[in-house]
């Protein structure tokens, strides 16, 4: 494929990534009650006075930097008329426009990964082997045109690895989830790539060379790893350990030079926990020593429920049981060069699994590290298994021709196009069953976090003669930034029917509740999506 | 002459701030519930400031400018413990240049009235003092009589 012709792949998968957000965000439903109630209700909060303020939040257990940013967005937001219901879908929409840099990573990641399974020195064009291209960078746009245009080395891994982030099913439907573990999983596999980069050498682009002509592309990108990996460690501290990964593949290539500027890009952001810790709790880094505190020594999460050890892999045989072992072979396969990423993968799982509370969206980081491991090996293996025949191929008519005999295009090429049409077959099949495998079992979360729970609280809010709402469920709703308004919203009870300020109740369809509060003079005004939303008659 | 009324019932559409309220999300102690009229409150009914608000304060304004004459607090004295009765606290009267205020020391009254004479009143204003430092203020009502 022609370096074109890789770029329009590439573009295709980023387009294909945002339509597959764009319908998660139209119909999937939220995951976990915390996206609303740790990071975009107290920000919410903040900004209107009425804002529901989980126990976190008193006992300082939190960091505000996440909310902060929120908060920030929310405010122009608000500045701009928009409600809160709005407000709220736009933060998801924005976390899922901010997920398509994983596909970028993808790529990255296994273009690196595919060039480490072929041990070709950087900078070899993926055509033939006598071509190397100076800035010929794995990175978009490439900045150097090569003539011919040949395609980047790695690029089978890269643009493998692209698809599988773009699409892979289950990570499409965390990207509308506004919750800390997706931000620093973005983070982390950046910074684990970028790691990856300074190990291989890989040359900084011409045009960001010209740009900063004195800025050697090593320490640049070694100081950004180093601010990603130290984001992401701030963002979920879980993911800390990791960082030894990152850290110990610079050792193991010898690459001590990266470690100055990694460090000093890796102080920023804790610079910038530490002091809004300072600001809003207090003491530099208070939340960080709550939050050890509470989860690591007094183990108190598991208050909230305890699992087997055997959960999370239990978790991912259930969102992919079929595809799984062909994800894991293949990283198992390539371990020699891919073992940064999937070491990583299961370092995390093995680290949490040791603790006694366990929920699916703490190990969401495995699956794109695990996918670009698997991409990156398998691009290796089918950059082999074409380049090899295209060898054969070029190798026997050179033969032939130097023996002046004619050279008949059809039989001297018929053995390497099977090969690569096989091989080519074969690689295609593996995503198409990840991805209907993943598709398969990418529903159903611990949570009864309906859509039109959420509607209904919406459209409760947009009543000019609203004063009160009751509703079924407080944990599974979004707060007071999915109402919209102050005024008071708590869980139904059948005395509060009494209170004249509750105005509206918002309760399942056919429920007991919706005949309680029929009995007590509400009738029926909307319904949405198996809600129904009564209001008391005057 | 008018009829003696409670100028800070919710349906004579009184405005209510407050500097913080205690927000749970399985307990809204929402300061709405301090004009609701309620005789026989469930324990969610009544407004509790914010853990960390050291001067909590809750203001009601009416529509228009009437006479007060007296502000009656139901404090949660009146149906849990007496100790959540909150002993120290002021109330003003909220009038163009200024009006009137009170200043409570030691009140264990439950229910509280405190005759505040305020022609030409917009609203009233309590401030007040936890009882103990790590505690919060827990109200069930207030009704502000006039004309």
């Amino acid at each position: 494929m022609s370096r074109r012709g890789v770029r329009a792949a590439f573009a295709a998968i980023v387009v294909a990534a945002a339509l597959a957000r764009a319908a998660a965000l139209a119909w999937a439903p939220p995951h976990h009650p915390d996206q609303f109630f740790q990071y975009l209700e107290p920000a919410w909060g903040r900004l209107t006075g009425a804002g529901v303020e989980t126990w976190e939040w008193i006992a300082g257990v939190r960091s505000w930097v996440l909310p902060g940013y929120h908060g920030a967005w929310m405010a122009l937001l608000r500045r701009l008329g928009f409600a809160g219901p709005t407000i709220g879908f736009l933060m998801q929409a924005h976390w899922a426009a901010l997920s398509l840099f994983l596909v970028g990573a993808g790529w990255r990641g296994g273009s690196l990964i595919a060039r480490r399974s072929l041990a070709r020195p950087f900078g070899a064009a993926a055509g033939p082997r006598t071509m190397r291209s100076p800035g010929d960078a794995a990175t978009f746009p490439p900045s150097v045109a090569t003539a011919p245009a040949a395609a980047p080395a790695g690029w089978q891994g890269g643009l493998l690895g692209a698809l599988l982030c773009a699409l892979f099913p289950w990570l499409v439907l965390f990207s509308i989830q506004t919750l800390s573990e997706l931000a620093s999983s973005l983070c982390f596999v950046w910074g684990l790539v970028l790691v990856g980069e300074v190990v291989e050498g890989t040359p900084v682009p011409v045009a960001a060379a010209r740009r900063a002509p004195c800025w050697d592309g090593t320490a640049g990108r070694a100081a950004w790893a180093g601010f990603w990996l130290s984001l992401a460690t701030c963002l979920r501290i879980q993911h800390g350990p990791l960082v030894l990964v990152a850290v110990g593949w610079l050792l193991w290539s010898g690459r001590r030079d990266a470690f100055r500027p990694l460090l000093a890009g890796a102080l920023v952001p804790v610079a910038i926990f530490g002091v809004v810790d300072r600001l809003t709790w207090g003491r530099f880094f208070a939340s960080f020593v709550e939050y050890i505190d509470f989860n690591f020594i007094k183990q108190g999460a598991s208050h909230f429920g305890t699992s087997s050890a055997a959960f999370y892999w239990q978790g991912f045989q259930h969102r992919l049981p079929v595809a799984l072992p062909i994800l894991a072979l293949t990283a198992l396969v390539g371990a020699r060069a891919a073992w940064p990423f999937t070491g990583a993968a299961l370092l995390l799982v093995g680290l949490l699994g040791t603790q006694a509370h366990k929920e699916e969206r703490f190990v969401v980081l495995f699956w794109p590290l695990l996918l670009i491991s698997a991409a990156g090996v398998a691009g290796g293996w089918l950059a082999r298994r074409t380049a090899g025949a295209d060898d054969a191929t070029a190798a026997v008519a050179a033969s032939a021709a130097a023996e002046g005999a004619p050279t008949t295009g059809r039989s001297a090429s018929a053995p390497g196009r099977r090969q690569r049409v096989a091989a080519r077959a074969a690689v295609a099949l593996a995503v198409v069953v990840i991805l209907a495998d993943g598709a398969r079992h990418a529903g159903g979360t611990e949570f009864d976090l309906s859509l039109g729970r959420f509607r209904g609280q919406a459209w409760v809010g947009r009543q000019a003669d609203a004063t009160g709402l009751l509703y079924d469920e407080p944990l599974y709703t979004g707060g007071y930034l999915w109402l919209g308004r102050t005024i008071p919203q708590v869980q139904f009870s059948v005395p509060l029917l009494e209170n004249p300020l509750f105005t509206h109740v918002l309760v399942p369809v056919g429920s007991e509740a919706a005949r309680q509060a029929m009995a007590a003079g509400f009738a029926p005004v909307h319904e949405e999506d198996g809600f129904l939303i009564l209001a008391r008659r005057r | 002459m008018a009829a003696e009324q409670n100028l800070a019932a919710w349906d004579l559409g009184p405005t209510v701030r407050a500097s913080s309220y205690f927000r749970d999300w399985a307990a809204q102690h929402h300061p709405a519930f301090l004009v609701d009229g309620r005789a026989r409150p469930e324990p969610i009914e009544k407004w509790a400031s914010g853990p960390r608000d050291r001067h909590p304060w809750v203001e009601i304004e009416w529509r228009e400018p009437h006479d007060l004459a007296r502000v009656v607090l139901t404090h949660a004295g009146r149906f849990e413990p007496a100790a959540y009765t909150v002993r120290r606290y002021g109330v003003t009267c909220l009038r163009p240049g200024g009006g009137p205020s009170i200043a409570v020391r030691d009140n264990v009254q439950p229910v509280a009235t405190h005759e505040l004479d305020c022609p030409g009143a917009r609203g009233v204003r309590l401030d007040f003092q936890p009882n103990d430092e790590r505690d919060v203020v827990r109200l069930y009502e207030i009704e502000a009589w006039g004309r």
